[in-house]
């Protein structure tokens, strides 16, 4: 059954393909969890229509580029606005999703050919490519690096702000690159995962995680072994069942965290 | 208490693996459909080409005709590929399409396997005079050669309406196309493809029902709610006054609907082609605003057909239109 699967270059392609954006999105996703931040990463990944929309406009030939730039702008702009206080977060969040998402409508279903980009809503990781899987490739090692670097002083922020910046941490920029980094991960995997599905693969394995973790070392290994688990289990099933790859991960990941939300309940 | 929980994740993800395990055996135990390895299996995209091609392999030994998984709403356009299809695929000895653009994924396919012979039937006709100027172009052309998020180009628009299986003389020409594209890869059975396609033409030609619509509406001003429907339009020989290509995913404005409508009017349409699904909303607008009435009818992209069935759906889209005039 498996030989036969992996005969197959798109499957082969496929499954490195997870292995690659699963740890991240569960390594990410801790901090994310962390922060408070789930309704910023949903945000970002709705701004991915607008950043198409703004490639198309700009007759940009790789709309991927555009999405990065737009996603990266929109990001630490959301940074900006929510750190000068004037509004609560999670309403100015929402705020610039919905005005990001329907400008991206607006342009992109001119004379009603949304049709041609509705693909972006599900993702398709099947026709992921060889240059692609490079460019995850190159992905994983950028954000293995500045996680390296940098998780102790985001630990840090996440627990007090005040506190690590009297510690000599630079809040604002960590939060700005951390901001950043998230606009890639979620901007280079969403034709792979889709907008509608990106932010649960992100929020359901440290969610999970963190229903039963004790610290951060268990809380960061466990939400990273949830995402590969949800991911493969996920991309092996829609395969023999034919139904589509991103709803079946977040099936599985969803199994996971309702399991740790009943076992982290009775501790 | 640590020990407990390292427990609890191991049981957790070996009780997923065996559930998931054992519900995809059973799955797979119960949609298993073997292709012999010996077979030629030609894949097709959509179901006008499956049912053309159906025609075409008639009677010939050791061909296997299957067509992609076909969407459940929606168009062509927008469809993605199974990993059923993906598989497939890597399989297949011919893939036929409809072409023009119609299959958004063709490109992905091509990248994926680049040595799968593909007969395009849209560029068939495209290139061929006998039909090249039955091809409906379409007005917008220029918005919508576009590029999708790849940098790749959507050739579905092209500036013409890939709908062609509509008119059955442009099908007639889908299964020449189909027929001549066969006889290069196969020429073991190139004699009876050659004769199969003839018949099938031949059938098409005497069975085809227009119900004396084409004397009727010829010249007359028509109205369509799905781009499909400009070439049933043009088989019956009306004129296409006011088309809106109603889908899923449409938004459609006031400014267009109000236009849509002043069309009508002005242009005293008596009759408005529509598909149900996507239409129907519309529909009871156009009905309660003018005098319009509005035929629902099929375009064939949903759900399972058989052998003839191209030719039952449409004396019955004929048919539709007969019943409001």
């Amino acid at each position: 059954m498996f030989n036969e699967m992996f005969s197959y270059t798109f499957m082969i392609r496929a499954t490195i393909a997870i292995l690659l954006i699963s740890p991240l999105f569960g390594m990410v996703g801790t901090m994310i969890v962390q922060k408070k931040m789930a309704y910023f990463s949903d945000a970002l990944g709705h701004s991915a229509l607008t950043g198409i929309a703004a490639g198309v406009i700009m007759g940009i030939g790789n709309t991927t580029i555009s999405m990065i730039i737009f996603g990266i702008c929109f990001a630490l702009l959301l940074n900006y606005i929510s750190r000068k206080g004037l509004s609560s977060s999670d309403t100015l969040i929402s705020v610039f999703a919905s005005c990001a998402t329907a400008l991206g409508l607006a342009i992109l279903s001119r004379g009603g050919s949304f049709s041609n980009y509705s693909a972006i809503l599900v993702g398709d990781i099947l026709s992921i490519t060889f240059n692609e899987i490079i460019q995850l490739i190159v992905l994983f090692a950028v954000i293995l690096l500045f996680w390296c670097i940098s998780i102790n002083r985001l630990t840090a922020i996440s627990v007090h702000a005040t506190l690590a910046k009297s510690r000599s941490i630079s809040v604002r920029v960590m939060e700005n690159a951390f901001a950043v980094l998230i606009a890639l991960l979620v901007m280079l995997s969403i034709k792979w995962v889709g907008i509608l599905l990106i932010n649960a693969l992100l929020i359901l394995p440290a969610a999970s995680s963190r229903n039963i973790s004790e610290n951060f070392r268990e809380y960061t290994y466990f939400s990273i072994i949830f995402s590969i688990f949800s991911g493969v289990v996920g991309l092996f099933v829609s395969y023999f069942t034919d139904m589509a790859t991103g709803p079946m991960i977040v099936l599985v990941a969803s199994v996971i965290y309702f399991a740790t939300y009943v076992y982290g309940k009775d501790r | 208490m640590k020990r407990n929980k390292i427990l609890f994740v191991l049981l957790l993800l070996i009780s997923i693996t065996v559930v998931c395990t054992c519900g995809t055996f059973f799955y797979v135990k119960q949609n298993n459909k073997l292709v012999s390895d010996d077979s030629l299996l030609i894949m097709t995209s959509c179901n006008p080409v499956y049912l053309a091609t159906l025609n075409v392999v008639q009677q010939a030994e050791g061909v296997t005709v299957q067509n992609l998984s076909q969407p459940t709403t929606g168009c062509l356009h927008d469809y993605t590929l199974t990993t059923e299809d993906m598989k497939n695929l890597s399989k297949a000895d011919v893939l036929v399409v409809n072409g023009g653009g119609m299959e958004g994924y063709l490109e992905d396919v091509m990248e994926a396997y680049p040595n799968l012979p593909i007969i395009d039937t849209f560029e068939y006709l495209e290139h061929n005079p006998k039909y090249s100027d039955y091809i409906a172009i379409k007005e917008e052309s220029h918005e919508e050669s576009e590029v999708d998020h790849q940098g790749q180009e959507h050739h579905h628009d092209h500036g013409v309406n890939s709908h062609i299986w509509m008119s059955d003389l442009l099908h007639a020409g889908q299964v020449e196309a189909i027929a001549q594209g066969l006889e290069d890869i196969d020429g073991s059975n190139s004699s009876l493809y050659e004769a199969n396609s003839k018949r099938y033409i031949e059938i098409l030609s005497t069975r085809v029902d227009k119900l004396g619509l084409d004397n009727e509406l010829a010249g007359s001003n028509i109205a369509v709610l799905h781009e499909a429907f400009e070439y049933t339009a043009d088989s019956i020989g009306a004129n296409v006054v006011a088309d809106m290509d109603l889908d899923e995913e449409r938004q459609v404005s006031a400014g267009e609907v109000s236009e849509f409508i002043s069309a009508i009017k002005e242009n005293d349409v008596k009759v408005v082609l529509a598909e149900y699904d996507y239409g129907n909303a519309m529909g009871k607008l156009i009905t309660e605003q003018t005098d319009a009435k509005v035929v629902y009818l099929e375009t064939m992209v949903h759900g399972q057909y058989e052998q003839m069935d191209y030719i039952s759906v449409l004396n019955k889209n004929y048919a539709n239109i007969r019943s409001v005039l």
